[in-house]
């Protein structure tokens, strides 16, 4: 379905990405991981079509992305960003509403079908009685699941998300995670989404991608790629990897005092 | 929609307030003309353009802060903050002190909106960054810069002009609604009017872009295509009222401020309400000054006069946030 | 030890600050320009070009050393250094010209003159707003620069005229009198009320200004109220394109039916500086609004001149 290839990009000067790519089958949940500053949210940008890489390139189907339009792009791919303002008076509903916009023409109102279909969002979201509130009015797991709302008001198959669950509590986290999985499994929306927290990662997605100082780490299944080895040497941090008791999916165990750094003597737990 | 009246009721609302304004307007002046001479008066001709000009100014000016504040994403943002005023009145200035302000009916309006627009395209090349794009933040600066470098030129001109010449640059930059000539008035209107329509077209997509620039490409938008074209359109229409009658303040900022607390953030709505608002307060804020002082009074004395007030009293009605 | 160390440093710089301004304070209280004035020799600063005219009307051309921006007449004055603008007149080039008098008009800033009485200059502040003013600011320069004789002719020679024109216009009734707009400028309409010059010279040129009882002297006016007014003569105090204005001002809209847009009563080829500089030419703006009114045989009984109203 997503085929990224060869992908080198930045913002100028020195590339953040060096040739990262990844086939992504129709239907597959891929998470992608890595430290901060590792490439992860100008991978998604560069694959929701808003940067230009310097060299690779990305296809959706077998067209090439720069070849397809905005809009038409847009009624295929919704991408949920870290950085959609916060401070709108829009209600939920406009809000989720502008999720049609590429399906509508150029000039031209809504049809009781699109409202239809953003109402039918706002339920999977759960967001559907606060509609008429404020988007800077409710709280910010309501707000991430109205933004989700109008992502899905795109109809979209490919769903990128950037870090979906920062700064939300576990509740809204899972009941977040469990949406989009479920849209995975019952509908086949491709996913591909950026995750902080590993064990939410390994959870959740069927592959995981590791990216380290902008290249590819490790590719493959949670149990496979999910290590402790590749934990210490990308994160620099010791930890322990066992199966999860109700999934049997690995399980990043940490405990305090395993990363402490001496002074005097070199660090233990530093990057490899 | 809690909070915010019904569409319909606040259009009738606007459309009945214009047209108390304009026969209001009708009425005001220093001259008396007796009724069974209406139709047929030279007055009353002149009254018409000026309530004409009024109200498309208005619309104008009002429209240009709606779009300006929705691109710029900042409640502060307002006509001139682009350096459009700076540029306009360092025109006009050099037109009165170089004696070509008399040439022509149209020198002076041709020279202000020429600086207009000379300062429009100066901020946006200044802005420009890698790849064409050209961020908000940056425009702003260069906006903020661009203004203040050509407001000390227009500072310098005034230093070195006779007294003559200052009298007459200052009146001009202080602003006022009078018309002379159909032509120039035409003008604007056609300026304005299809500035007007432009918005009201694409003002769905003004909406997405307060989203941010990047969620607004997600959902299908060009985001650098559609800031230079509501960029241009604004400057425009911001161009042509200022050429035409000069600096008039406080309109483009307080008006969709206003207008946003009563009919909420959708442009598709908030458009046509600003243009029939701002039409109406500066045709009612003329007809206030043209009645109440025996000598013209800069019509921006008035606006504020009027219009903060009414602010006022709107915002503390509202307890809670109206921007976005 | 590194504390000593910063506050010494702290210290040094704080005296090296105030020592500076010190310096700056006492030097510049002490400024003395640096060549001697020959004794005897008058060297004046003229503040407001049309403090200049008058003193060339004056004979006293060759002793003025600095003028502002805009003196522009007589034509010698253009050559002559200039100190600033109207606004903004540069202390420190008064000062390099070692003046030993400054004249100004009211209005001019008032930390020139302060600064100028330091430096061992004597200045003269002017309030010229009409014509008896104009009189009393000649015979204030004649005594200043000692020419008070000089004075008293150029006085009386414009006293002379204005008699004539009192004469010859003097007795013309109100309601005879053809009434006059006068347009300083167009945007906004700015016209000449009762308190100026303009007013008198229409006046004494045997007209009514129709903006006389407005009370400002450079006022802004609704084009609703020049239509009221009707006026017979509408002069224009700014440069138009040549032969354009009548055209121009007919087209206004809701002119065309004011009496002097009618009969092409549109006059703008008087120069604007002969009736909006207070000095010496303005005796020229009388008698050009004379002629315009009443023809160009002015030293005649006047006839009144064809299109003037009855």
């Amino acid at each position: 379905m997503l085929s990224i290839q060869n992908i080198t990009a930045g913002y100028g000067g020195e590339p953040v990405l060096r040739n990262v790519g990844i086939d992504v089958a129709r239907g597959e949940f891929v998470g992608l991981i890595g430290p901060n500053g590792c490439g992860k949210t100008t991978l998604l940008r560069v694959v929701s079509g808003v940067l230009a890489p310097a060299a690779g390139r990305v296809l959706l189907g077998d067209e090439e992305l720069g070849r397809i339009g905005r809009r038409r792009l847009a009624r295929t791919m919704a991408c949920l960003s870290q950085d959609i303002s916060l401070d709108l008076s829009f209600t939920v509903r406009e809000v989720v509403m502008m999720g049609r916009s590429p399906h509508l023409p150029a000039v031209g109102r809504e049809t009781a079908r699109d409202f239809e279909i953003a109402d039918r969002a706002m339920e999977l979201a759960d967001v559907s009685r606060m509609g008429d509130r404020q988007v800077n009015e409710i709280s910010g797991g309501e707000r991430q699941r109205a933004f989700i709302a109008m992502c899905l008001a795109q109809e979209p198959e490919v769903f990128l998300l950037d870090e979906p669950t920062s700064h939300l509590d576990v509740g809204h986290v899972l009941a977040i995670l469990d949406l989009i999985r479920a849209l995975n499994r019952e509908e086949g929306m491709t996913v591909v989404a950026v995750f902080h927290d590993l064990n939410l990662a390994a959870e959740y997605c069927e592959r995981l991608l590791v990216l380290n100082e902008g290249r590819v780490e490790a590719l493959g299944r949670p149990q496979d790629v999910l290590t402790a080895d590749m934990i210490r040497s990308v994160y620099g941090a010791n930890v322990v990897t066992e199966p999860n008791p109700v999934s049997q999916r690995p399980h990043v165990v940490i405990s305090a005092g395993m990363n402490r750094v001496s002074p005097g003597s070199g660090t233990e737990g530093a990057r490899g | 929609m809690t909070g915010r009246q019904s569409t319909r009721s606040i259009y009738v609302v606007l459309l009945a307030a214009l047209a108390i304004a304009c026969v209001l307007a009708v009425f005001s002046g220093p001259v008396n003309v007796p009724f069974n001479q209406m139709l047929d008066s030279s007055v009353m001709r002149l009254r018409v353009a000026r309530i004409l000009l009024g109200l498309v100014v208005g619309a104008g000016l009002s429209v240009s802060g709606v779009i300006f504040q929705a691109l710029l994403r900042n409640p502060l943002a307002e006509p001139y903050v682009l350096g459009v005023s700076s540029g306009a009145g360092l025109g006009a200035a050099l037109a009165i002190t170089l004696g070509l302000g008399a040439l022509g009916t149209w020198t002076l309006p041709g020279m202000a909106f020429a600086g207009a627009l000379a300062t429009i395209l100066l901020v946006y090349a200044l802005a420009r960054g890698a790849g064409g794009s050209v961020p908000v933040h940056t425009l702003l600066l260069s906006g903020v810069i661009v203004s203040a470098v050509l407001g000390s030129g227009l500072m310098f001109l005034v230093s070195v002009s006779s007294s003559k010449n200052i009298h007459n640059v200052v009146w001009w930059l202080l602003g006022n609604l009078q018309i002379l000539d159909w032509g120039l008035l035409r003008a604007v209107s056609v300026v304005v009017l299809c500035g007007l329509v432009i918005t009201m077209l694409f003002a769905r997509n003004l909406n997405v872009m307060t989203l941010g620039e990047q969620p607004a490409a997600h959902l299908g938008l060009n985001p650098e295509r559609t800031k230079r074209l509501f960029f241009v359109v604004a400057s425009l229409m911001t161009g042509a009222a200022v050429a035409a009658c000069g600096l008039i303040g406080f309109v483009g900022l307080i008006v969709p401020h206003t207008v946003r607390l009563v009919i909420g953030p959708d442009h598709r709505r908030l458009v046509p309400a600003c243009a029939l608002a701002g039409g109406g307060f500066l045709v009612l804020a003329d007809a206030f000054a043209r009645t109440v002082f025996p000598t013209e009074v800069p019509i921006g004395v008035v606006t504020a006069f009027l219009g903060g007030p009414f602010f006022l009293f709107l915002l503390r009605r509202r307890k809670r946030s109206y921007w976005g | 030890m590194g504390v000593n160390k910063g506050l010494l440093k702290k210290w040094c710089l704080a005296t090296a600050v105030v020592g500076m301004m010190a310096a700056l304070l006492l030097l510049s209280e002490r400024y003395v320009p640096t060549d001697a004035t020959p004794a005897g020799k008058m060297r004046i600063i003229s503040l407001a070009p049309n403090v200049t005219e008058m003193l060339f009307a004056l004979g006293l051309g060759d002793s003025v050393v600095g003028v502002t921006e805009g003196a522009d007449y007589p034509p010698e004055a253009a050559k002559i250094e200039r100190v600033g603008g109207f606004a903004s007149p540069s202390i420190e080039r008064m000062l390099a010209l070692s003046p030993t008098l400054v004249i100004g008009e009211e209005g001019a800033p008032s930390a020139v003159v302060t600064t100028l009485h330091k430096a061992d200059s004597r200045s003269l502040e002017l309030r010229i707003r009409n014509f008896g003013e104009l009189f009393d600011a000649f015979g204030k320069i004649g005594e200043a620069t000692g020419t008070a004789g000089r004075a008293a002719e150029v006085v009386a020679a414009m006293r002379a005229e204005l008699a004539e024109a009192a004469r010859l216009y003097g007795s013309v009734p109100p309601a005879a009198r053809p009434r006059v707009f006068v347009e300083v400028w167009r945007d906004p309409i700015t016209t000449a009320g009762g308190p100026s010059f303009i007013d008198e010279a229409i006046a004494l040129a045997g007209g009514v200004n129709v903006a006389h009882d407005v009370k400002q002297a450079h006022p802004t006016i609704n084009p609703e109220q020049v239509v009221e007014w009707n006026p017979d003569v509408i002069v224009l105090c700014y440069m138009t394109s040549k032969g354009g204005a009548a055209a121009e001002i007919a087209r206004r809209i809701g002119w065309a039916d004011i009496a002097a847009v009618k009969s092409g009563r549109v006059i703008n080829d008087i120069d604007p500086d002969h009736l909006l500089r207070p000095g010496p030419r303005l005796i020229k703006g009388v008698r050009a609004l004379a002629e315009r009114l009443y023809g160009p045989r002015a030293g005649e009984r006047p006839g009144l001149a064809e299109g003037a109203s009855p």
